[in-house]
């Protein structure tokens, strides 16, 4: 099942008894690029926070690359890269400082290197030392970018990446994220929660849409529902 | 991952925190400032002219330490959690261990620099020998212990409203060991007592435990 | 015959037992049982004060254990029977510190003393009534508070030595008010009733621990149905 980058059987979630994400299957073929969609609380949010191991579910599994997400291995969360609704950063580091400890953690060879071009391709290398907190929400926002590429992950889990974005932005996160332009290894899976539907057709190669936690319309095969 | 580069990591991430707490001091000095004024407060109460407060010094010190001590570290992970960063550590490769030693280190060491300095005011304020090799021993040694588990207690988001004073409550009880041991331990070192061997072998053993134990249940937290 | 099937038979069993043994033990301890030459009938509070301390013990071991149970299979049934087994221990609790009080006035001359037994329930009581608030205060299938919760009713639990060990240091360092000393060894008749009386509380302990739980498993079911109701209400209207 190698070509099936991110997979699920039946996952639950529930909050006090309601059910955010009710038995959800799908399977995205590795290198694809899925749009997730729906209104808000339809549970886009849910499934990404799972899936990006920050989340217990109540029920069914999940699988990325084959790894099992519940058991939180170091390998699986060595090769996901994740954009959440509220930005990661230290607000009073400055990206530099930011970049160069979880380049630490993630263990990047030639961090130094990376950190610089990932700054650069995301156009705020001009601000690599002024402190974060005094960002604007784009900025910040164009920091994940980087921040979430800094390890080349093979799949990308990104909820509302283009919160903030003016037009500039948004050119750069298609050419970094949703596009694959990065240049060098492997095609990278990404699953991201949208609301712009009108971008969708630009980026995406396929698309689910989630409604009271249900998979109602999707581009994906329907073998397993 | 082994066991050096999750060292490095750690000494990285220690380094962070303590540059994080440095860079944001408001917390810190709020906490040194509320222990500040109790003492002044403790010692206005139970009126200077007496001399009796030389005797229930040991206690009032060990109170506002304790009081103050909680409160800044209950709200250390809070911020992280704000601002996402706990989020993007628990994704990343670090094991979660390293995430609760690194924070618990650089607590510690932000309150060993708040408790000395309050210990060399109470020396002029009370003057009384506080600021003696064996007695910033005895606190180092408690304040480790307490850390240990109020920084392991602040790490879970309970509900946000009442999370604050939830921790001292929650907290408090589980310390009485250590609430004996280091206020006997010091007042046996000020000479009021005999003997700080027993309290300061009560007060390493409490810490261990604590150290140990609060270690071992991180993980199960996350 | 599984472990299952003889919680099952919990009905049947417990309750008519406990009720015998009551019985049986408010006849030992009234009316049976010799009365202490020097303290008199007072001293029948023994009757209700070891017992209780004793089942206080056995309800806060249930929450411990389950709290370990449900860190590793992540079952809320077992967060339901820890918090089902906390309220009755703070039940027995209180009553060991009212009978101890009431029984400590006229022997010791205080309704409290700094003993190390005291002192150690007391702040047991503080602890599972801290986990207690802590538990209520979130939603019952929050996982994180469960979590969170269980590992702090490990932690007490496991605390509960080291506090008695340094209350005991304490107060043994400390010249103490002088207080009567008094029946070092029980005479068998008194033994007899007392051991009676321990198996009567632990049983009526057990019965209260099978209802707690039952009932914060009945909150969870309640829950889910809310939560169903709610549902089927949305998509109607």
């Amino acid at each position: 099942m190698q070509d099936l980058a991110i997979e699920t059987n039946c996952l639950t979630r529930r909050y006090d008894g309601l059910p955010a994400l009710n038995k959800v299957s799908i399977q995205i073929a590795s290198g694809s690029r899925i749009a997730l969609l729906g209104n808000n609380g339809s549970g886009k949010t849910t499934l990404l926070t799972i899936l990006s191991t920050l989340l217990q579910s109540s029920g069914g599994s999940a699988r990325i690359l084959g790894y099992d997400v519940a058991k939180k291995t170091t390998a699986l969360r060595n090769i996901i890269g994740v954009i959440r609704h509220q930005p990661m950063l230290y607000e009073n580091f400055s990206p530099i400082e930011d970049l160069e400890l979880f380049a630490k953690i993630y263990q990047v060879p030639d961090s130094d290197e990376r950190i610089k071009k990932l700054l650069t391709s995301v156009e705020i290398w001009h601000l690599r030392d002024e402190m974060i907190g005094t960002f604007s929400r784009g900025q910040k926002q164009r920091l994940m970018i980087a921040k979430s590429l800094l390890h080349k992950p093979k799949v990308l889990l990104l909820d509302e990446p283009e919160i903030g974005l003016d037009q500039d932005g948004l050119r750069v996160l298609d050419q970094l994220i949703l596009m694959n332009a990065e240049e060098g290894s492997t095609p990278v899976t990404v699953l991201a929660a949208t609301h712009r539907e009108e971008r969708v057709d630009t980026w995406a190669t396929g698309f689910v849409r989630l409604e009271r936690g249900q998979i109602i319309e999707t581009t994906l095969s329907k073998d397993n529902l | 991952m082994n066991l050096s580069t999750q060292l490095q990591i750690g000494g990285k991430l220690l380094n962070a925190n303590l540059k994080q707490a440095w860079r944001d001091k408001t917390n810190w000095i709020t906490a040194g400032m509320f222990a500040v004024t109790a003492l002044l407060l403790y010692s206005f109460a139970f009126n200077l002219t007496t001399g009796l407060v030389r005797n229930l010094l040991p206690g009032v010190i060990w109170t506002v330490f304790l009081f103050s001590g909680i409160f800044a570290t209950g709200q250390s992970f809070q911020h992280d959690r704000q601002n996402g960063i706990l989020d993007a550590l628990k994704i990343s490769p670090i094991h979660p261990m390293t995430i609760y030693i690194a924070k618990t280190l650089a607590n510690i060491l932000m309150l060993l620099l708040i408790e000395f300095a309050l210990l060399l005011g109470a020396t002029i304020l009370f003057s009384e020998p506080l600021f003696t090799p064996q007695l910033l021993l005895i606190v180092t040694i408690g304040t480790i212990g307490y850390t240990a588990l109020s920084t392991l207690l602040s790490a879970i988001n309970l509900d946000q409203n009442n999370g604050g004073l939830l921790l001292p409550v929650l907290a408090l009880p589980l310390l009485v060991p250590l609430l004996i041991a280091s206020v006997e331990a010091t007042s046996a070192s000020l000479q009021q007592e005999a003997g700080t061997a027993p309290w300061i072998l009560l007060l390493s053993l409490f810490t261990i435990w604590s150290t140990a134990i609060a270690t071992l249940m991180f993980p199960l937290a996350d | 015959m599984n472990l299952n099937n003889i919680y099952e038979l919990r009905w049947k069993v417990l309750p008519p037992l406990a009720g015998v043994a009551m019985i049986g033990m408010a006849a030992l301890a009234l009316v049976t049982a010799p009365t202490e030459v020097i303290e008199g009938d007072v001293q029948r509070l023994l009757y209700v004060h070891l017992p209780s301390a004793l089942a206080s013990y056995f309800a806060f071991s249930v929450t411990a254990v389950c709290s370990i149970l449900f860190l590793l299979k992540r079952d809320f049934k077992w967060d339901s029977a820890a918090q089902g087994a906390a309220v009755v221990g703070l039940i027995f609790t209180l009553l060991t510190l009212i009978t101890g009080s009431l029984w400590g006035k006229p022997i010791w001359g205080v309704y409290w003393q700094w003993d190390p037994r005291i002192t150690t329930t007391l702040i047991l009581f503080l602890i599972f009534s801290a986990y207690l608030i802590a538990r209520k205060s979130s939603s019952l299938d929050s996982d994180k508070s469960a979590r969170f919760c269980s590992i702090y009713a490990i932690i007490g639990f496991l605390d509960i030595p080291l506090i008695h060990m340094s209350v005991r240091w304490w107060r043994t360092l400390h010249p103490q008010p002088i207080i009567a000393k008094l029946n070092p060894a029980l005479p068998d008749e008194m033994l007899l009733v007392t051991l009676f009386s321990v198996l009567a509380v632990i049983l009526v302990a057990a019965w209260f621990i099978t209802l707690g739980v039952e009932t914060e498993l009945l909150s969870q079911r309640l829950l889910k149905l809310r939560a169903i109701a709610k549902i089927n209400i949305s998509e109607k209207s």
